[in-house]
């Protein structure tokens, strides 16, 4: 229980609701701008837009919130990969392919030393600390678009923005179904221990 | 001294609302130059019977025509008095020309085939169906809306597309954005174009970057229906008319344009030497490629939840046994 408080604070907690949250709305209202069209209209562009708008700035709270919290806490350790992340990550990989279908150990498990497994620690740094920023970045240059980009060179910079906007909202779109399903797989009791700090916890561990 | 300012930047605007254009840069026709003399500049001089000397006297602001602004105007290469009466060779005018009638458009130009070209006969039946024609009937002209002394067909005179939704909307913001002028055609007052328009997200990017006839007139892909101006209530508000794959802006503000897809292969790309419309612009390449690998992602994650759950389930049966 204490293990568990100490990996699964409440704030951490906390933020991955609201930006699970914020990250499925966002995806959903960037869908309806990328595929606006008269034909199908659940609501009106301006509305898509503003959530579209609400919810990315409340994103750009939610990741700096993320990002102080990981600096003046243990948890942000846990995402920085080591020089070994690859190979490890190709042990893992084997583990997911063959290994659990055959009955083997995890080959890392979450403890206080390691939270993460290799796959998950370079999918969760690299969406947030790669995809995360250059969502936010690039958003917050096409929300400011008549304040910040005046002269003749700015539709280029919004074309470059967009491009990269799009890309890594596919990345992170991706990560979130994977996500999702590994969830599913670690089972719902798993997902209850992380919600709702089952007693089992440390007797699994 | 401050008159004289304001004068002088009207005219700067005047020539920079047409400065994006190639030019037609029509001959200088001797004929003119007289009347170029004083209608020139901001400034003329004139004999004063009273004074019994030569006076400066400030040009109305509207009778102002620069040489270079006339020349290069489609019209540019008329003779003054080809459309105003001879009289006006006299000066000072005769004051009975106040009332002189001025002609309009249809007087040179309608059922001559010539002029077939210019569709006029639709542009006026457009207009009788506009907002202007019900409101102002008979008071409302062509000049009210197009200068003849410096009109040029924005989209085909090959102008910059920024120099030509400029000019094209000055043509609505001489009268829309100008309480003086708006007073001068109608009696109710004016409201803030930046506040009629808050409605819309970015709206001094709109503003800036379409043509007010886009969204005020009746859309078709002929062009000659840009004169049935509707009323605010009938124009377009629905966000999707542009901002879609069936962008209304491609088929008419972009239709002069060439299409270069590039190698991302753009949706309505002759947009895009100009702007990047959100829904209209797509990429069709990064569209397949991302399609391609969600499917490949979601086809990995079945297999492997199939194998799961069917290990899972033999797993329970061997330890259920």
């Amino acid at each position: 229980m204490e293990n568990l408080n100490k990996l699964y604070p409440f704030w951490l907690r906390l933020w991955h609701s609201v930006n699970g949250i914020l990250c499925v709305i966002l995806v959903i209202s960037g869908l309806m701008m990328q595929y606006a069209s008269p034909e199908w209209i659940l609501l009106s562009l301006n509305k898509i837009v503003f959530i579209h708008n609400f919810c990315g700035i409340s994103l750009i709270i939610s990741w700096i919130f993320f990002i102080i919290f990981n600096s003046l806490t243990q948890n942000g350790s846990y995402y920085w990969p080591k020089l070994t992340i690859f190979k490890e990550s190709i042990i893992e990989l084997r583990y997911y392919a063959y290994g659990m279908f055959k009955g083997e150990a995890k080959p890392f498990k979450d403890d206080l030393s390691r939270k993460f497994n290799p796959l998950q620690q370079m999918a969760y740094w690299s969406t947030m600390y790669i995809f995360a920023p250059l969502m936010v970045f690039t958003g917050f240059i096409m929300y400011n678009i008549d304040r910040l980009l005046t002269d003749d060179k700015s539709l280029l910079v919004y074309q470059i923005c967009d491009f990269i906007h799009i890309c890594a909202a596919f990345m992170i779109s991706i990560f979130l179904v994977i996500h999702l399903y590994l969830a599913f797989m670690e089972g719902l009791n798993n997902f209850k221990k992380i919600i709702f700090k089952s007693k089992n916890y440390e007797e699994h561990n | 001294m401050k008159r004289y300012g304001l004068i002088l930047i009207c005219i700067f605007v005047s020539i920079v609302s047409v400065s994006g254009q190639k030019g037609r840069n029509n001959p200088i026709i001797p004929e003119n130059l007289p009347c170029i003399k004083c209608h020139g500049q901001a400034v003329y001089t004139t004999f004063s019977t009273d004074a019994k000397k030569h006076v400066r006297q400030p040009m109305e602001t509207s009778r102002i025509i620069p040489e270079k602004m006339y020349q290069n105007a489609i019209h540019g290469s008329l003779k003054c008095v080809d459309c105003h009466a001879e009289a006006y060779s006299t000066v000072p005018h005769p004051a009975a020309l106040k009332f002189d009638t001025i002609f309009s458009c249809a007087d040179c130009h309608a059922g001559k085939r010539k002029f077939k070209k210019y569709h006029l006969e639709s542009i006026m039946a457009g207009y009788d169906r506009s907002i202007h024609a019900k409101a102002m009937g008979n008071t409302y002209s062509c000049w009210k809306c197009h200068n003849p002394h410096n009109f040029i067909t924005a989209l085909s005179d090959s102008l910059a597309m920024k120099a030509a939704i400029t000019l094209s909307n000055s043509a609505c913001l001489d009268c829309h954005n100008n309480a003086v002028n708006y007073k001068r055609v109608s009696d109710k007052t004016q409201v803030s174009i930046l506040k009629s328009h808050d409605w819309l997200i970015h709206t001094e990017l709109h503003l800036k970057n379409i043509r007010c006839i886009d969204c005020h007139t009746v859309q078709t892909t002929d062009s000659t229906t840009a004169h049935n101006i509707m009323p605010a209530e009938k124009s377009i508000r629905e966000c999707t008319k542009c901002h879609s794959q069936k962008s209304i802006l491609a088929k008419n503000l972009f239709r002069m344009k060439k299409e270069n897809a590039g190698f991302l292969n753009f949706s309505n790309n002759r947009i895009m030497d100009y702007a990047f419309i959100m829904g209209a612009n797509r990429s069709i390449t990064l569209n397949i490629i991302s399609i391609t690998l969600f499917v490949i992602v979601l086809l990995v994650i079945f297999t492997h939840m199939f194998f799961l759950l069917r290990y899972r389930k033999q797993h329970k049966n061997g330890e259920s046994k």
